[in-house]
């Protein structure tokens, strides 16, 4: 039972790791613009955070899994070794796709369509600077 | 008084299997379990390691279909010829498209498992070093095709 807990984090890095960077990569390779700039920073915000955890998953599950295989079963410690190899391979496959990349991965907001304010007269404000002849 | 002298009781002679034909066989001390397994089990369940290669398969599809469906679908505009292509939808045409690949990536999972399964006695390690070359055989296949095109 104890290894089959273990094993659990093993799967889970398999399997969620590619899951959340590749959906990240395909959101974050769409540049096509979206309806409002609301939408469009909560679209880059969600992307962002799929890709971050996908990152963060990765360094955590293998290093999380050796320990317990450490402690608690040491038949699992060579899984784990082979875990730590593929989250190696994964940010060496990731720097890859950065580097190529046009945008940057995290922290980017696609282009929306919805028209910029124009400012077209002075309004005074209480507190604010004066307007020109005014 | 005759002291009735009970006859001697029969010596009961058993007759016991002689020790010097057969001995008893030496025991072997008690195996901890670790050594047990490694002793039993030299590689990896075959099987095993094909269901995770296979749930990785899955996750990477999966991962491709819904991060297709999570893009804002285009607005349509007027001068597409009957329909337009949406991200889905033209995920699920490569999806048609990709059946005979999907059907050579798990026959190409079959035959590199029977390497990697001696390799380790683990099945999560064996499905996912065979799974991963798998994809990355597959991938490189796709790509040359795609780009020889």
């Amino acid at each position: 039972v104890r290894r089959a807990g273990i094993s659990l984090v093993f799967l889970a890095w398999l399997y969620a790791v590619p899951f959340l960077l590749i959906v990240g990569l395909i959101r974050r390779t769409w540049h096509g613009p979206m309806a409002t700039h609301a939408q469009a920073v909560a679209f880059g915000a969600t992307t962002d955070r799929l890709l971050l955890w996908g990152l963060l998953l990765n360094l955590g599950l293998p290093l999380l899994g050796m320990g317990l295989a450490l402690g608690f079963d040491r038949y699992l410690v060579p899984v784990f070794a082979g875990s730590a190899a593929g989250m190696l391979l994964v940010f060496a496959a990731y720097a890859v796709v950065a580097s190529q990349a046009r945008t940057p991965m995290i922290g980017y907001v696609p282009a929306d369509e919805e028209p910029r304010p124009v400012v077209t007269q002075c309004i005074p404000r209480s507190g604010g600077r004066g307007c020109p002849g005014g | 008084m005759g002291h009735t002298k009970g006859r001697a009781p029969p010596r009961l002679v058993t007759m016991t299997a002689p020790q010097w034909i057969d001995p008893p066989l030496p025991q072997a001390p008690p195996v901890p379990p670790e050594q047990l397994e490694a002793g039993v089990r030299r590689r990896a369940d075959y099987g095993l390691s094909f269901l995770v290669a296979l749930g990785f398969y899955a996750s990477v599809v999966g991962a491709f279909v819904v991060g297709a469906v999570s893009l804002p679908v285009a607005p349509q505009s007027e001068d597409c010829a009957g329909f337009c292509f949406s991200p889905a939808l033209t995920m699920v045409v490569f999806l048609v498209f990709a059946v005979p690949y999907a059907i050579g990536l798990l026959l190409l999972t079959l035959v590199i498992l029977v390497p990697v399964v001696r390799l380790t006695r683990s099945p999560l390690l064996a499905g996912a070093v065979s799974g991963g070359a798998g994809l990355a055989i597959t991938g490189m296949v796709v790509l040359s095709i795609v780009g020889s095109r």
